[in-house]
């Protein structure tokens, strides 16, 4: 939880990083607001308590001028491949893609590109283990073998 | 936050047109015949292997239930699919539309990312939940 101090020099809080990302967003705080972390003795700008500073540089800076782009979270593929494809190896991708916004969040940009790079590699996954299994199921029914059920309960 | 101009490239805007129509002619597909009755579907190969159903099991017809107007019959095939589909849907709309027109909005997951994991553990719970009620009763 944190305190701030508003444009209107009164103080608020505390209220939770998810709160100061929305107002990051909406434009009311920005890298000079007055910041007290919960733990903290000392107030700070807002751009210097890293993991609120990660926010200002993709929420309020939609053209990336900083030069901060947000790793692409994969979350629609990953559930499409979970519902289509491969269920066992869409949910690895769902777990990664929820991984980058929640490392986003948390001021871990090297950890969130990490963790895009393994959803996006597990929707792949996902997805040509699914097509091969359908055209091996292909296969397998011209042959005959249509009504096997390997591991039925 | 004006609008510029479409952030699409142009094999995209093709990749996406192809994309909705094979969506709309499957779609007609879904509609017009009923995935219990018609074996030209393809058959879910981790069901056939694994005899489990997974969290997206019976999506088909509860699609061919829903484009006929049968809410109850689609909530029976897959009750996870049939309530996320709004919820899918309108983010999938609003993240389109976002781009069509040029916007660069934060996703609705960069503000809240506890919605990412509320999602896997939906659709884990789902999965788990509907074999073992099976295996019980």
């Amino acid at each position: 939880m944190y305190r701030i101090i508003g444009g209107d020099q009164h103080e608020y809080g505390p209220v939770s990083a998810e709160q100061i990302r929305e107002w990051v967003m909406q434009g009311r705080v920005n890298g000079q607001t007055l910041v007290l972390a919960e733990k903290s003795q000392e107030w700070k700008a807002l751009a210097n308590v890293p993991e609120l500073a990660m926010a200002i540089s993709w929420l309020s800076d939609p053209a990336h001028a900083s030069g901060v782009k947000e790793p692409s979270s994969y979350m629609f593929p990953s559930i499409l491949v979970t519902f289509c494809c491969c269920p066992p190896f869409g949910i690895v991708a769902i777990l990664f893609s929820a991984g980058v916004y929640s490392k986003m969040s948390h001021g871990d940009l090297e950890g969130a590109k990490r963790s895009s790079r393994n959803a996006k590699l597990w929707c792949l996954i996902s997805l040509i283990s699914g097509i091969i299994a359908v055209i091996g199921l292909f296969i397998l029914s011209a042959l005959g073998f249509y009504g096997t059920q390997f591991l039925s309960f | 936050m004006a609008p510029s101009s479409s952030h699409f490239k142009s094999w995209e805007t093709w990749l996406w047109t192809l994309l909705l129509l094979a969506t709309l002619l499957a779609l007609f597909l879904i509609f017009r015949f009923n995935p219990a009755e018609h074996s030209f579907f393809p058959y879910c190969p981790f069901y056939r292997f694994s005899g489990f159903t997974c969290a997206g099991c019976g999506s088909l017809r509860a699609t061919h239930s829903l484009l006929n107007g049968q809410l109850l019959e689609a909530v029976q095939f897959n009750a996870l699919f049939v309530f996320g589909l709004p919820f899918f849907i309108f983010a999938a709309g609003r993240m389109m539309f976002h781009r069509l027109f040029g916007f660069q909005r934060p996703s609705i997951l960069a503000l809240r990312p506890w919605i990412g994991w509320a999602i896997a553990a939906l659709i884990i719970t789902f999965g788990l939940g509907r074999n073992i009620s099976r295996m019980l009763g």
